[in-house]
C-alpha cells in the first residue's frame, strides 16, 4: 500500500502541468520576442542611425561655419584687394593660431581665383596650383563646399571645408578652406552604442565608403561603379591615386543613388548564411550618408538566450512549487493520514478511539462524523453485546428453569404417594360438603361465569319444582326456568353487580315454580373469583319468603286499617272533649278531668300515628314530591308548634342561621316530620328549664341540621340500635313511657327520603346532638 | 256565613255543628258524597269541610265535581279526613282543597280558625 499515493499523484500532476505549460510560454515567447526584437531593433537601427546622421550633421555644419567665419572677414577681403606683406603676415598668424589651438586643423588656407594657395598653416600648399579640387570649383562658383578626400600634396586624408571670399559686389575675390583631420571627425561618429552593435560607414553621393569602424570597408564602394562615376571621382581626385574595390552593397547604394533619406534593407550574406540589416540616413545639408549594418544571427541567438533562461527559470519555478507543494500537502493531508491511522484502528475494533482534528475544514467535519459513526458503531457493538448478554442470561435461566422443573417434578413424584392419601381424606370431606349442601333447606346453586348452572341442591327441586335433569346446563335466572318475572332492568343491575363489579347481591326477586304459581325468594348470589381476581363461578342461596312476604303485608294492612279506624273515634273523643271543657258551667274538677281523658286521648292518638307511619313505610306508599322552599321558613314555622310543648316544661328553643341562604329543593312533609320528631324527642327527654338549640350551616352540597340538648346522654350500648324500629333507649323508657321507639325510625326514613343523612353524636359534658343534612338541590 | 259540614261519622258531625253554630256560622250537614252535592247546590255554602272515606260518593270525588263546576270552584273546600297519607293528602291539595287537616292531629279550635282564615281569604 502506497500512503503517500494523493500526494504523489498531486506532485507528478503539477511537474508534468509545469513542463508542458513552460514548454508553451516558451515556444509562443520565442515567436513573439523574436518578431518583436526584429522589430524593435529594426527600430533601433533606424533611430541609431538617424540620431548618429544629425549628430554627424551639427559637427559637420560646425566646421563649416568656422570656414565661413574666415572667409567672411574683413582683413582676408582687404588683403585680397590690397595684398601687403604686413596684411599678409598678419593673416598667417591669425589662421596659425586656430591651428595651433586645435589639433583637428590639418591646413588652413587660403586659394585666389586660380586656385593657387597665397596664405597657408601648411607652407607645402603656397603656390601649388588646387584649381581641379570640387571645393575649390564649387566656392569658387560662390557657394561654401564639403569634399572628403586625400590631399595630392600632403597625400592625408581630411575633410576639406571651403568658402568663398567675396568683395562688396559679391565679387569672387579668393576661396578660403581649412582641412580637418579625418579621425577627429569619425571619433564622434564611431563613439556611439551604435558603432558597439554594428558597422557604420559614411559614403559619399557615388556610394563610395569615406570613413567606417570597420577600417577595411573605407575607400571601398557599396556596389560597382560606372565609368561615368568613375571618371567623375578621377577629375575631382578626390581619391588620389586610390583604386575602389566594390562590395556587395548595391541595393543600399541604389537607394542613395535615388537619393532616399532614410531606408532600412534587410539583406541575406550568402557568405556566412546570416541575415543583416542595413540602414541609411541622409546627413542633413551634406552630401553624405551614414550607412549602418547589423547581423540578425546575434539576433536569433539573443532570442534563444532569452527564452531558454525563461524555460529554466519556470523550470526552477516548478520544482520550488514542487517543493511547496509537497511541503503544504503533507500538512494539509496530515489529517487523512489521521483519519487513515484512525479507521485503521476502528476497523480493529478499537471503538474507545477518538479522533481530534482541529482543522477548520472538511476534515475537522469528516472528523466529526467519524466520531460519530464511531460512537454509533460502539453503540450497536454495545447494543448487540447486551443482546447477547440477555440471551446468554435468558438461556441460562431457561436451563436453571429446567433443572429446577427436573427436581419439582421428582419432589412431585416424592409427595404423589403423600397426597394420594391426603386426596383421598379431602374426597371424604367434600361428601361430607356435599351431603350437607344437599340437605340444607335452602336452594343452593352453583354456575358458571357466563351464568350455566353446574349444581343444584336437593331444595332446589323442593321448592321450584324443576328436577336436577331440567336445571343442570341450563341458564340461570330465565324464564325458562324459575326467573323472567323481574323487569329487565333488574336482571341488568343484577349481573353488572356480580359480574362486573363482582360483588355479592342480596335482594327479593320474584320467581315461579314450574307449575306457574308465583313465589318471592330472597337471594343471595356471590361471585367466586380466582387467584386473578376473575370470576371464576357465582354461588346462589336463596330462600322462599312468600309466605314471610304474605304475613308481613298482611300484619301491615291490619295495622294500617285498624290505625285508621281507631283514628275516627280518636278524632270524635278529642273534639268532643275539647267542645266539652268550653262549656260553661263546668266546676275546676269537671273541666281537670275533661283535661286528663283529653291527654290520654292525645297519647292514643299519638301512638296510632306513630303506627300508621311506620305501615305507610313498609307498604312503600311514601310518595316525594320535592319544591323549592327556604328552609328557615319551614324551621320557624314548625317551632311555633314545638314551642307550646317546650313552654310545658320551661324549656327553651333556640334557633341559629349560619348559612347565607337556606334554599333547598325537598319534600316539606317529609322535612317537617324529621324537624319535629328530632325537636319533640329533645322536648321529652330533656330535663325541665333546658335549652335545646337549633342550628342550620352551609356544607358543600348540603345544609346541615343540628338539635342539641345538654341532656340526657344516650347511653353506649343504645347507640347501635338506637334508628331501629320500636327500639327504645334504656334510660329513656325511665324518663318517659309513653314514647312508641318509631321516631328516630320515622326520622331515619323522611330524612332519608329527602336525599339526607342522619347520625348523632352523645358524649357525658358535651351533650346529645342529632345531625341531618339536606341537600341544596 | 253559610259553612257546609261532609262528615258521615255521627259525633263528629254534632260536635262540628255546634261549634260553628255558636260561632255564628249557619250549617248545614251532609253524611254522604249525594248529599253533599246536592246541598252545595241548594245551600250554597261559602265554605266545605269535607271529609274523605263517605258512603255513596268519596270526599275526593265530590271535590273533583265540585272544581269541575264553574259555578262551585270557586268554595274553598277544606278536606277533614283521618287518612294522613301523603299520597291522599297531595291529590287532594292538587285537586283544589285549599287545606287538609288531619282530625286527629288538630284541636277543633284550630279547625274553626281556619275556616275563618280561608273564608276571609275567600272574600
Amino acid at each position: 500500500m502506497r500512503k503517500n499515493f494523493l500526494k504523489n499523484k498531486i506532485a507528478s500532476l503539477v511537474v508534468w502541468t509545469g513542463i508542458l505549460s513552460a514548454l508553451l510560454i516558451g515556444g509562443v515567447a520565442f515567436l513573439y520576442l523574436n518578431d518583436f526584437l526584429v522589430t524593435n531593433q529594426i527600430n533601433q537601427i533606424i533611430w541609431g542611425t538617424v540620431g548618429s546622421a544629425q549628430q554627424s550633421s551639427l559637427i559637420f555644419k560646425n566646421n563649416q561655419l568656422f570656414v565661413k567665419m574666415l572667409g567672411t572677414r574683413t582683413r582676408v577681403k582687404e588683403y585680397m584687394l590690397d595684398r601687403t606683406e604686413a596684411r599678409r603676415a598678419e593673416l598667417l598668424k591669425i589662421f596659425s593660431d586656430y591651428a595651433k589651438e586645435n589639433q583637428k586643423y590639418l591646413a588652413i588656407y587660403l586659394l585666389d581665383t586660380k586656385g593657387v594657395g597665397i596664405i597657408s598653416t601648411d607652407e607645402r600648399f603656397l603656390g601649388q596650383d588646387y584649381s581641379f579640387r570640387n571645393y575649390f570649383k564649387k566656392a569658387l562658383a560662390g557657394s561654401p563646399a564639403l569634399e572628403a578626400g586625400i590631399g595630392s600634396t600632403s597625400k592625408q586624408f581630411g575633410y576639406y571645408f571651403s568658402h568663398p571670399v567675396l568683395d562688396d559686389q559679391g565679387t569672387v575675390l579668393a576661396v578660403m578652406v581649412v582641412k580637418i583631420n579625418a579621425s577627429d571627425i569619425e571619433s564622434y561618429l564611431f563613439s556611439g552604442k551604435l558603432a558597439e552593435s554594428g558597422t557604420i560607414m559614411l559614403v559619399n553621393r557615388f556610394g563610395v565608403i569615406i570613413a567606417s569602424n570597420n577600417k577595411e570597408r573605407v575607400l571601398k564602394s557599396l556596389g560597382p561603379l560606372s565609368a561615368e562615376e568613375l571618371t567623375a571621382i578621377n577629375q575631382d581626385e578626390s581619391f588620389y591615386n586610390q583604386e575602389i574595390i566594390p562590395l556587395q552593397y548595391e541595393e543600399i547604394q541604389r537607394n542613395i543613388r535615388n537619393y532616399q533619406r532614410v531606408t532600412v534593407t534587410k539583406l541575406y550574406d550568402e557568405e556566412d548564411g546570416d541575415s543583416e540589416l542595413v540602414s541609411v540616413s541622409k546627413i542633413a545639408g551634406l552630401p553624405f550618408y551614414l550607412v549602418f549594418e547589423n547581423r540578425l544571427g546575434n539576433l536569433a541567438a539573443t532570442v534563444l538566450t532569452l527564452v531558454s533562461v525563461v524555460f529554466v527559470m519556470i523550470l526552477l519555478g516548478i520544482l520550488l512549487e514542487l517543493v511547496i507543494i509537497y511541503y503544504f500537502l503533507s500538512i494539509f493531508l496530515s489529517p487523512l493520514k489521521k483519519l487513515y491511522e484512525f479507521s485503521k484502528k476502528i476497523s480493529k475494533g478499537e471503538f474507545s478511539q477518538k479522533i481530534i482534528l482541529k482543522t477548520n475544514d472538511e476534515f475537522g467535519e469528516l472528523a466529526d462524523y467519524f466520531n460519530k459513526m464511531v460512537d454509533s458503531l460502539n453503540d450497536m457493538y454495545k447494543n448487540l453485546d447486551d443482546k447477547v448478554q440477555d440471551k446468554t442470561k435468558d438461556v441460562e435461566a431457561k436451563s436453571r428453569q429446567l433443572s429446577e422443573q427436573k427436581k419439582a417434578i421428582l419432589n412431585v413424584l416424592e409427595d404423589a404417594e403423600t397426597q394420594k392419601d391426603q386426596v383421598e381424606s379431602l374426597a371424604r370431606d367434600l361428601e361430607k360438603f356435599k351431603l350437607a349442601v344437599e340437605g340444607v333447606s335452602d336452594h343452593i346453586i352453583i354456575a358458571d361465569k357466563d351464568g350455566i348452572i353446574l349444581f343444584a341442591n336437593h331444595a332446589v327441586e323442593e321448592i321450584t319444582g324443576f328436577s336436577p335433569q331440567e336445571i343442570i346446563g341450563k341458564k340461570v335466572g330465565t324464564k325458562e326456568l324459575w326467573g323472567g318475572e323481574m323487569d329487565k332492568a333488574f336482571y341488568e343491575k343484577l349481573w353488572k353487580t356480580i359480574k362486573i363489579d363482582k360483588k355479592p347481591l342480596v335482594s327479593e326477586i320474584n320467581n315461579h315454580r314450574k307449575n306457574g304459581e308465583k313465589y318471592i325468594a330472597k337471594a343471595s348470589i356471590s361471585p367466586i373469583l380466582d387467584k386473578n381476581g376473575d370470576v371464576a363461578f357465582f354461588v346462589a342461596i336463596e330462600r322462599d319468603i312468600t309466605k314471610e312476604k304474605m304475613v308481613d303485608k298482611a300484619k301491615s294492612e291490619f295495622v294500617s286499617l285498624a290505625s285508621h279506624q281507631l283514628r275516627t273515634p280518636l278524632s270524635a273523643i278529642k273534639w268532643t272533649l275539647e267542645a266539652l271543657s268550653q262549656d260553661e258551667g263546668l266546676t275546676a274538677k269537671h273541666k281537670e278531668r275533661i283535661e286528663d281523658v283529653h291527654t290520654s286521648n292525645e297519647r292514643l292518638i299519638s301512638l296510632v300515628n306513630d303506627l300508621l307511619n311506620v305501615s305507610h313505610i313498609e307498604e312503600g306508599k311514601i310518595v316525594i314530591k320535592k319544591e323549592p322552599v327556604e328552609l328557615t321558613k319551614l324551621i320557624n314555622t314548625a317551632m311555633e308548634v314545638l314551642k307550646v310543648n317546650a313552654d310545658k316544661k320551661q324549656q327553651t328553643l333556640r334557633f341559629v342561621c349560619e348559612a347565607p341562604i337556606t334554599r333547598a329543593n325537598v319534600d316539606v312533609l317529609r322535612f317537617n316530620e324529621a324537624f319535629t320528631n328530632l325537636v319533640s324527642n329533645a322536648i321529652n327527654y330533656a330535663p325541665e328549664g333546658q335549652i335545646i338549640d337549633i342550628k342550620i350551616s352551609d356544607k358543600d352540597k348540603d345544609y346541615v341540621l343540628a338539635i342539641h340538648n345538654n341532656e340526657p346522654i344516650i347511653p353506649l350500648i343504645d347507640q347501635k340500635s338506637l334508628f331501629t324500629k320500636f327500639y327504645r333507649g334504656t334510660n329513656i323508657q325511665i324518663i318517659n313511657t309513653t314514647g312508641s321507639g318509631l321516631g328516630l325510625f320515622i326520622a331515619k326514613a323522611a330524612v332519608e327520603e329527602n336525599g339526607g343523612k342522619i347520625w348523632f353524636e352523645s358524649k357525658a359534658g358535651v351533650g346529645t346532638t342529632f345531625f341531618f343534612t339536606v341537600p341544596k338541590k | 256565613m253559610k259553612i257546609l259540614i261532609v262528615e258521615d261519622e255521627e259525633i263528629l258531625a254534632k260536635v262540628l255543628e255546634e261549634k260553628f253554630t255558636k260561632e255564628n256560622f249557619s250549617v248545614e250537614i251532609a253524611k254522604d258524597g249525594e248529599v253533599a252535592m246536592s246541598l252545595v247546590k241548594s245551600f250554597k255554602p261559602d265554605l266545605i269541610l269535607l271529609d274523605i272515606v263517605l258512603p255513596k260518593k268519596d270526599g275526593l270525588t265530590v271535590l273533583q265535581e265540585l272544581k269541575a263546576d264553574a259555578e262551585f270552584s270557586a268554595i274553598p273546600v277544606i278536606m277533614t279526613s283521618n287518612l294522613g297519607e301523603d299520597e291522599k293528602i297531595k291529590l287532594a291539595l292538587k285537586l283544589g282543597a285549599v287545606d287538609y287537616l288531619v282530625k286527629t292531629e288538630h284541636p277543633i279550635n284550630e279547625v274553626v280558625d281556619q275556616a275563618k282564615k280561608y273564608l276571609l281569604k275567600a272574600k
